[in-house]
């Protein structure tokens, strides 16, 4: 070998230093970048040569910049991604909803239900006070009125959800866009590299992409090399060779709002389970917010059919001149049990008092409803009949399927004894309106004349018999409550809620850890140390020095030789 | 943010940035939690912090606002019951007060007694005060119609206008304790109710919750098995609400051509018979629904429920009354009521139902209170007004009265004790019935040993013929034609007719209502007889108007009557206001356990949620150091590079 070959390998060394330090200064100053990969600069010994027997070697060649990353942690950290932020995002749906419940302050739902079970009492300690009375009623408005608040409050954040869902899908099509984009581009650039990670920056930016997808969604990554990555979802491809499906969010009608649903564009499996941002906030809202709701709903009703029940059968401090239904039924020449009243009445009957409010005296008369199902069914139209048979009362059907009764001039109406639920199926005589809890409220008739409030049954103001049954409210256990009392549902439901928020957390944090632990791990073997870089910048620098040195020698050794 | 385990191997500056960014936020976020704990003074912000302390705390504080209402309804129950004690302490003090003027007066004279009957006066006016206070703007003593005056005064005594509808409060969950006397409970406003059982015929539309005298039956499964043809079925009965219901749904799960459900010829109860062959009827295993309806049977031709019971209720026909066979003829009939200065006779042919007979009673001109009886199986009557008699007889030869109940006529075996009142006839005194006959003899019999009305009439029919010597038999005496009292027809002469009142100290005369004269010289008009089996209402009221009455008119048999009757009421009244005082006090017991139960929970409840702040405290002095560490030792390493040696 010659000098000048020498002077050859020297020179490739310098470049070679050269690089080193460019690849240690970039690995510096992307040391702040969380997601930056460190890049080492990859050497080998020039291909030998073989010169008069002797096999020398020629220097020494870069062969690439390679990215120092775990690929099987990366596979590992994507799947951690989806379940943390999936139960990540599921808690923070648990957590916004025991916030709107308001469950250890003194003005959530069960202290509403014992204020109300309390103004009851105060009724039944003094019958004969209005103003105890309209506190009751007000009671029962303040009540109704927190349940439908909840029950927005807890829309809205159904709402919020929705939006996020909706911002979610577009974030996702841009991420899975980028990627790609980027696919083509490094394959490009490394078709003629022989590290698969030559292009370091492209590739630092799919690798956020594929990141921040895997938090969103259980996608599957399947890392080709330079050739690129394939995404795929449940089996559904994301981004494949050639060709790119987005996501789109689906509208569907659920618990009395629109709903969106995340599918992959052209299938109608919406994304569920428990991995991803996505799927954790749609199954937050479906299942969580959703089973919260169906409990509420499943209260409400209680209440309101219990309520009215016990209502419909007693008496104010005097009758109604003219009371019309607050449910109607869908055909009045319906069976009653099958009109499409939300409490549907059972076989039985109740009984009319039409009273002369001169003389104060009343005249009793039996409704029958035979829903017994032996003979034909009692269908709104007949009971109409039967009352216009009673002298002194008009009853008739309203436009929307109400049941209207009007009492002749100087009469009034009272009810009583009633064992089909009839009186409040068809919301007369009734304390409660609606059925759910977006539409509980509480009778208008009630608002405008406290009076009515149906404390007795058969006496007179002083008559509590019927409140005292109204106050004892919380200890009853109506039908569609499966066998609980109404004071113990909610608390259940409450204390389930929580019980799950609780495990759910736990899980959160477990899962939130673990991608700790791997992001630890990731950064251990990925990210940049700058005393170790400035330790390799120093070692190139000697090795620079010492090139630089060996080819002031061998310039020495030309002067020398040209000196001859 | 929890920190990940290190594991060998290099320590770049980007890990050694996240493990102090986790451990700073990691200590910054359980500061932050101490401080909101010791801001809000709970332990947990939200339940799912803490579930199990949470769950508690939730169900205490519920607990806690009930229990509190429980004291509340205690303490408002207190103090009605307080009013109403001292509102009967005033009564009773009046009641004593009478009772020393009734026992001074009988021996003093007439104008002592006037004035006596002045002060007898302001005593009803003293009880009428008392029976008419309010507390917190309701009346004690009306019942439910407590939102005017109970009692006032008219022109025919003093008049209860209340009902015996009570009020009570609630001291636990489904546990009521009563709060309220109403006025009859109290001060006996009203007479002693009449109507006896009037059997109500089973109707196929009688209302299961009516049978059993009200008491009702929850109708469940039963299991039926025919012969002719074999069939076994169970049939769920628990959708039916009237007879009716049970008759459609037997009929129709075995074939209305096969068995036959009716009421019974008794209408009583009702009949099961098979088409042919013989009917089993049992109770499904653990189940009680074919006893309840009294129709277990096994292999029989026919099955009959018994005496099903049902009450009478508003709606029940007359004409269902006494097993089907109604009250008689009303048209032209009806019930003649004396109550007071009120003698009317009263029209009932327009009536169909119960409830349409109750609202011609309630006519608040007859001054009754007419309702159903406690036990549910015919009509209770009583007068509202105190100090008069009060009768229901027959009219005009009818039956209405008896059949429904409630006539307070006499018969023939009633017995001399039940009469006036429960005061008797003192037919044992050792004094004859003196009767001044048509002719101008005298007749003086003797009705010693006589127990019932019938014995009394035998001894006067028959005192002409034990005359010695015997004469024509022309005295009849007879139960009159209302059925209220006796009547005396004598035919010896063209004179007039009396009978004594009795010698001073007995009112053999006057207890046999006999006591007067027939002036006229008919023979063939009776003397009427006044009204023997009347009802009054007994209590104080009625004492002091009658003490009044017998003062001014100087009636020493009456006021020597009514000593007994004061101490009777006295009695009664003491025994009311012992009823008051445990009210009051088991309301007071529970009063004061509920408080200690309130602390208890609330004790319970500051240890579910309250913050321990000596605890709480002392961990966030012992973050804050470690916080301080951290600081301190990431402000160090973080400085240290190699690049400041060089």
């Amino acid at each position: 070998m010659g000098l000048n070959a020498a002077l050859a390998a020297a020179g490739t060394a310098l470049d070679v230093y050269a690089a080193g330090v460019q690849v240690s200064g970039n690995n510096i100053a992307n040391a702040n970048d969380p997601n930056y990969i460190r890049e080492t600069l990859q050497l080998a010994p020039s291909y030998p040569v073989q010169q008069q027997g002797l096999i020398l070697g020629s220097g020494v060649t870069a062969t690439g910049v390679k990215q120092q990353i775990d690929l099987y942690l990366e596979q590992r950290m994507y799947a951690a991604n989806g379940d943390a932020s999936g139960s990540g995002a599921t808690n923070s749906v648990y957590q916004q909803l025991e916030s709107s419940l308001q469950t250890l302050s003194n003005s959530d739902l069960s202290s509403q239900l014992t204020g109300l079970t309390n103004a009851f009492n105060n009724v039944v300690n003094q019958p004969g006070s209005t103003s105890n009375r309209q506190l009751a009623i007000q009671q029962g408005v303040q009540f109704a009125q927190s349940i439908t608040s909840l029950r927005s409050q807890i829309d809205s954040l159904r709402t919020s959800i929705n939006q996020n869902a909706k911002s979610d899908v577009t974030e996702a099509n841009n991420l899975i866009d980028d990627i790609a984009r980027l696919n083509p581009k490094i394959t490009a650039l490394e078709s003629a590299g022989l590290l698969q990670s030559d292009a370091g920056a492209l590739r630092n930016q799919r690798y956020a992409d594929l990141t921040r997808l895997s938090q969103m969604l259980p996608v599957t990554i399947n890392d080709r090399g330079s050739a690129g990555v394939d995404v795929t979802l449940n089996g559904q491809a994301l981004v494949i060779p050639g060709e790119v499906q987005h996501l789109q969010a689906v509208p569907r009608s659920d618990r009395g709002m629109t709903v969106f649903d995340v599918t992959v564009q052209g299938s109608t499996v919406p994304i569920t389970g428990t991995q991803g941002e996505i799927a954790g906030l749609v199954g937050g809202r479906d299942n969580v917010i959703g089973g919260f709701l169906d409990k509420l709903d499943q209260f409400t009703a209680g209440i309101i059919n219990q309520v009215n029940l016990i209502h419909a059968s007693g008496q104010g401090e005097h009758g109604y001149p003219s009371v019309t239904g607050s449910y109607g039924v869908k055909d009045p020449n319906a069976a009653l049990d099958a009109a499409g009243l939300p409490f549907p009445p059972r076989n039985g009957s109740f009984q009319v008092q039409v009273i002369n409010t001169s003389t104060g005296l009343a005249q009793t008369g039996t409704i029958n409803v035979d829903l017994a199902g032996v003979n034909p069914k009692t269908t709104l139209n007949d009971v109409v009949g039967q009352l216009n048979g009673l002298t002194n009362v008009t009853a008739s059907v309203t436009g929307d399927g109400a049941l209207q009764i009007d009492a002749a001039n100087g009469y009034q109406i009272e009810f009583s004894n009633d064992n089909s639920g009839t009186l409040a199926a068809l919301g007369i005589n009734t304390f409660f309106t609606g059925s759910t809890s977006g539409d509980i409220g509480v009778n208008a008739q009630l608002t405008a004349d406290p009076t009515l409030l149906a404390a007795a049954q058969g006496g007179g103001p002083g008559d509590g018999t019927n409140a005292a049954q109204l106050a004892n409210l919380a200890n009853l256990s109506p039908a569609g409550l499966g066998g609980t009392t109404i004071g113990n549902f909610y608390q259940q439901t409450v204390t389930s809620l929580t019980a799950a928020s609780a495990s759910q957390n736990a899980v959160s944090q477990g899962s939130q850890g673990f991608l700790s632990s791997l992001t630890s791990q990731r950064a251990q073997t990925s990210g940049v140390s700058l005393d170790t870089e400035t330790v390799q910048i120093m070692q190139y620098q000697q090795a620079y020095q010492s090139a630089a040195r060996f080819i002031s020698t061998i310039d020495k050794l030309f002067t020398v030789l040209t000196q001859i | 943010m929890s920190i990940g385990p290190l594991l060998p191997g290099r320590m770049p500056n980007s890990l050694k940035s996240q493990l102090l960014n986790a451990q700073i936020q990691s200590t910054q976020f359980s500061m932050s939690q101490l401080e909101a704990e010791i801001a809000s003074g709970q332990k947990f912000q939200l339940p799912s912090n803490d579930p199990t302390d949470a769950t508690q705390a939730i169900s205490l504080t519920s607990l806690l606002a009930q229990t509190k209402q429980f004291d509340a309804n205690a303490q408002s129950g207190t103090d009605l019951l307080n009013a109403t004690d001292s509102a009967l302490a005033t009564i009773s003090q009046a009641l004593t007060t009478a009772q020393g003027l009734d026992a001074s007066a009988v021996g003093d004279t007439a104008i002592q007694k006037s004035a006596m009957s002045q002060q007898v006066q302001g005593l009803i006016q003293q009880v009428l005060d008392a029976a008419n206070s309010t507390f917190g703007g309701q009346y004690l003593f009306g019942g439910s119609q407590n939102t005017s005056p109970p009692f006032s005064i008219t022109k025919n005594g003093i008049a209860y206008n209340g009902d015996q509808v009570g009020q009570s409060t609630f001291t636990a969950p489904g546990m009521a304790q009563a709060t309220t006397v109403d006025g009859n409970t109290a001060l006996a406003a009203l007479s002693p109710p009449v109507g006896s059982d009037l059997n109500p015929a089973l109707t196929l539309a009688t209302r299961l919750s009516d049978l059993k005298g009200g008491q009702g039956i929850v109708p469940g499964q039963i299991s039926v098995t025919l012969s002719s043809p074999a069939t076994s079925q169970t049939i769920d009965l628990s959708q039916a609400r009237t007879i009716g219901d049970v008759k459609d749904l037997i009929e129709n799960a075995l074939g209305a051509a096969n068995v036959t459900v009716a009421i019974d010829p008794a209408k009583i109860g009702i009949s099961i018979t098979p088409a042919a062959g013989t009917i089993t009827i049992a109770n499904l295993a653990g189940g009680t629904g074919a006893s309840d309806l009294g129709i277990v049977g096994s292999a029989t031709a026919s099955i009959d429920s018994g005496d099903l019971n049902p009450a009478l209720s508003l709606t029940t026909n007359l004409s269902d009354l006494n097993g089907g066979t109604g009250i008689g003829a009303t048209a032209g009939k009806g019930l003649l009521i004396t109550n007071g200065s009120i003698n009317q006779v009263v029209d009932i042919s327009s009536a169909v139902t119960v409830g349409d007979l109750v609202n011609i009673l309630k006519n608040p001109a007859l001054g009754l209170s007419v309702g159903l009886n406690a036990k549910g199986n015919g009509l209770a009557v009583s007068t509202r007004l105190s100090g008069v008699d009060f009768a229901i007889g027959e009219n005009n030869g009818g039956q209405n009265a008896a059949s429904l109940g409630i006539s307070t006529s006499i018969t023939g075996s009633t017995l001399l004790s039940s009469l006036n009142n429960g005061q008797g006839v003192p037919v044992n005194a050792g004094q004859p019935l003196s009767i001044t006959r048509r002719d101008g003899t005298v007749s003086n019999i003797d009705l010693s040993g006589s127990l019932t009305v019938q014995d009394v009439i035998n001894k006067i029919n028959n005192c002409d013929a034990a005359q010695v010597p015997p004469r024509a038999a022309t005295l009849v005496a007879s139960i009159n034609a209302a059925g209220t009292g006796i009547s005396l027809l004598d035919t010896s002469g063209n004179g007039p007719l009396s009978v004594d009142a009795g010698a001073p100290g007995t009112t053999l005369g006057v207890a046999l209502g006999l006591a007067g004269t027939e002036p006229g010289n008919n023979n063939a008009v009776p003397l009427a007889g006044t009204a023997l089996n009347q009802q009054s209402a007994g209590g104080i009221f009625d004492i002091l108007i009658r003490l009044q009455n017998a003062l001014q008119s100087n009636d020493n048999a009456t006021l020597t009557r009514l000593g007994s009757q004061i101490t009777t009421e006295a009695d009664r009244l003491s025994g009311v206001r012992g009823v008051v005082g445990s009210r009051i006090q088991t309301l007071q017991n529970i009063d004061n356990s509920l408080q200690s139960q309130n602390i208890q929970t609330q004790q319970a409840l500051s240890n579910a949620k309250d913050t321990d702040m000596a605890t709480v405290l002392s961990e966030l002095v012992a973050q804050q150091t470690a916080f301080e560490a951290t600081l301190r030792i990431a402000a160090q390493t973080m400085q240290m590079s190699l690049a400041n040696y060089l």
